[in-house]
């Protein structure tokens, strides 16, 4: 009977059997892989991924299922599943219904290749006790948004705003 | 001297040292490009490179498995946290394969196993195998085998930190 090998003993052997670094890099480049950065079908299934994943994480945001998103888009549930594997073909429209389903907006561009979309974390779930960057965004902007009291000094472009507690001036930067 | 490529280099016998590197991907399979919220190395140890054979194999063999993984790892670079997806990220669930992740070609065959490095910008490739059956047993046997790894890379990080 052929004794079973320890994990460290399965690893050495791993190590043992493999290419070095060179070697391996020499043998990848014999192979004149295809740019897949130029292959529609990959930039597709890349897309179709990148969607499905923000589906997911929008749904763990609202807290809902299958079938919560199945009945909020008036489908059935396998649909919902033939979306989540990639096997639906999605149009703009059925895209644009399951982001309004989940509060959300879709964004299609296309862009250079060298350029890339940053998405704000506000797509992201937010940690307990954390504020997403999208409200820590709003909040900053409401900050330096002009109180109706308050006066403009041209000269200095700064904001003074008007003491109505009897406390002193406190200038306010536009922009630090 | 002699060089054992599996426990490192060894002179009358004794082992002097284990060399381990981070080797970043070919480009023509992962480009600089692609890695825009992740970087993704490979790990070498002692100048043998269990992951880039694994890719290189798989590329000679199996063109569209090889497409299927990198599909998952486009998206992984170009996320910020782990993919939520259980289809395409794995994640180990083991006490000692907490840092250990699974990257999985969607409805394909190939799995490639990386962990995070320690301020979790880097992911670390360690090996990848081919999966042959739906139980969970080979897939706890290549976790185990990439924390290994970790700990082999973990003692050398920690060495020259």
């Amino acid at each position: 009977m052929e004794k079973l090998l320890t994990v460290e003993e399965e690893v050495q052997e791993m190590l043992a059997n493999s290419l070095t670094t060179a070697e391996a890099l020499k043998e990848i480049k014999e192979l004149n892989l295809p740019n897949l950065d130029n292959n529609p079908e990959f930039m597709a299934d890349v897309a179709k991924g990148q969607i499905v994943e923000d589906i997911l994480v929008a749904m763990e945001t609202e807290n809902i299922n299958k079938s919560d998103l199945a009945a909020r888009l008036d489908k059935s549930r396998q649909y919902i599943s033939r979306v989540l594997n990639e096997k639906a073909n999605f149009t703009i429209k059925s895209l644009a219904e399951i982001a309004c389903a989940l509060n959300l907006k879709i964004e299609a561009r296309i862009i250079g290749k060298e350029e890339h979309l940053f998405l704000s974390d506000a797509y992201l779930p937010i940690e307990k006790g954390k504020k997403s960057l999208n409200k820590i965004f709003h909040e900053k902007v409401n900050h330096f948004s002009i109180p109706s009291d308050n006066t403009y000094k041209k000269s200095t472009g700064e904001f003074i705003e008007s003491t109505k507690r009897g406390k002193e001036n406190e200038k306010l930067k536009f922009a630090s | 001297m002699k060089v054992d490529k599996a426990v490192g280099f060894i002179e009358k016998g004794a082992i002097l040292k284990t060399k381990v590197k981070l080797i970043d991907p070919p480009e023509e399979m992962i480009p600089l490009k692609w890695q825009v919220k992740h970087k993704l190395k490979l790990l070498e140890i002692n100048g043998v490179n269990i992951a880039l054979t694994g890719l290189a194999d798989l590329a000679s063999k199996d063109i569209r498995d090889l497409k299927k993984l990198l599909k998952t790892i486009k998206l992984q670079l170009n996320s910020k946290d782990i993919i939520h997806n259980s289809q395409k990220i794995q994640k180990g669930k083991k006490s000692n394969q907490k840092k250990i992740i699974e990257i999985k070609a969607t409805r394909g065959h190939s799995r490639l196993l990386a962990f995070f490095s320690e301020k979790n910008e880097i992911i670390i490739c360690t090996h990848t195998y081919w999966k042959t059956s739906s139980n969970k047993k080979q897939q706890n046997r290549e976790f185990d085998k990439a924390a290994n790894l970790y700990q082999q890379y973990l003692k050398h990080y920690k060495k020259n930190k």
